[in-house]
């Protein structure tokens, strides 16, 4: 297995991945780490916890929303989905990203 | 024999007492934390599981994070909700004080009104008596409460809509009404009954008293909103 990247790495990426998953649909925390282990082939490790301040973050920026949803068992699960705001915000992100994307593969050619 | 809704409430409390996660927050992780420990669960559903229950659990709380290293996440996350917690702690604190030492003072006066007066005695004697005792049992209260405060502060969602703004004011509104009420009924028990000379005269200046009494309360927001912005400048930084 290849090793996981630097943790500046995972934690500058944390925003623009879990706003580009929100724009997907309205997730959850759990669901919201698998696909990142997926997407990422296990490359990009989160220590699960973590991911939550993330999100309270971005529903504080007002980039997402939350609601509590009551599952059969009785289990409340907080969802989050993307605001008009999100997505603007996730515009900003793509374009930041292409910028250091294109610099870097400019210099290694 | 391992108890797991047990474990996961021992495992909420100590995610709690940190003071940096909301009630909900450990609800989200709590949802977590019970989805992680299924899949490890159904993955060793086999005849022969690998691994039990109880270790199941161990794995998921270790893939979450440590409690001590998740509250200061969040706490660096949430600094503003944080401060919010503090400022209405102390504030409470202050409220719970000064209408603690109001109320001791008014029974103080009442006791010592009702003995000196019919007795003949002094009025000094037992009324600081009472307000020793008074004193005595506030501080027990104070040592008892000093972690957590009383269990009905700390019990359901109802007491976090009680500290909210209106009922903050309300507070407020309410411990001022009692600490003018004080000076005015004592000087109401006196002029009537007991010469100025015996014990002073009550001071009936209120509305400067007022003002002491809420400069410490300004002081404070005015201290707390500035460490607030200090510390959004610094997470802000930290998050650029």
């Amino acid at each position: 297995m290849p090793n996981p990247l630097p943790k500046d790495l995972v934690a500058a990426s944390s925003k623009p991945i879990v706003l580009a998953i929100l724009a997907r649909g309205e997730n959850y925390g759990y669901a919201i780490i698998q696909e990142v282990r997926e997407r990422s082939k296990g490359r990009l490790e989160w220590t699960e916890g973590m991911l939550y301040p993330v999100l309270h973050r971005l529903e504080a920026q007002k980039l997402v929303r939350a609601r509590w949803v009551v599952g059969e068992l009785g289990r409340k699960r907080k969802y989050y989905r993307l605001s008009p705001q999100g997505t603007r915000a996730l515009e900003t992100e793509r374009e930041d990203w292409r910028v250091v994307q294109g610099t870097l593969q400019a210099l290694w050619q | 024999m391992f108890d797991l809704e047990a474990e996961i409430q021992r495992w909420k409390r100590t995610l709690l007492e940190s003071g940096s996660l909301r009630a909900e927050d450990a609800d989200e992780l709590e949802d977590h934390l019970r989805e992680e420990h299924g899949r490890l669960r159904a993955a060793e559903s086999s005849a022969t599981p690998l691994l039990s229950d109880e270790e199941c659990f161990v794995i998921a709380t270790h893939r979450l994070g440590q409690p001590d290293r998740l509250a200061r996440e969040f706490a660096k996350a949430e600094a503003n909700a944080a401060w919010r917690r503090r400022w209405i702690l102390m504030l409470a604190g202050y409220l719970g004080i000064t209408l603690a030492f109001s109320l001791i003072s008014l029974v103080a006066h009442l006791v010592a009104f009702s003995i000196a007066i019919p007795l003949g005695t002094s009025y000094m004697v037992p009324y600081s008596a009472v307000l020793l005792l008074g004193f005595a049992i506030a501080a027990v209260l104070a040592r008892k409460w000093s972690n957590r405060g009383p269990s009905w502060l700390s019990r359901g969602a109802h007491v976090r809509a009680w500290l909210r703004t209106p009922s903050l004011v309300a507070i407020v509104l309410a411990t001022v009404a009692v600490k003018a009420a004080v000076p005015w009924i004592t000087s109401v028990l006196m002029d009537r009954r007991i010469a100025y000379g015996d014990f002073g005269r009550p001071n009936l200046l209120v509305y400067p008293q007022v003002a002491l009494w809420l400069a410490p309360v300004i002081l404070l927001a005015v201290l707390v909103r500035n460490e607030r912005e200090r510390l959004r400048r610094e997470v802000d930084r930290a998050a650029d």
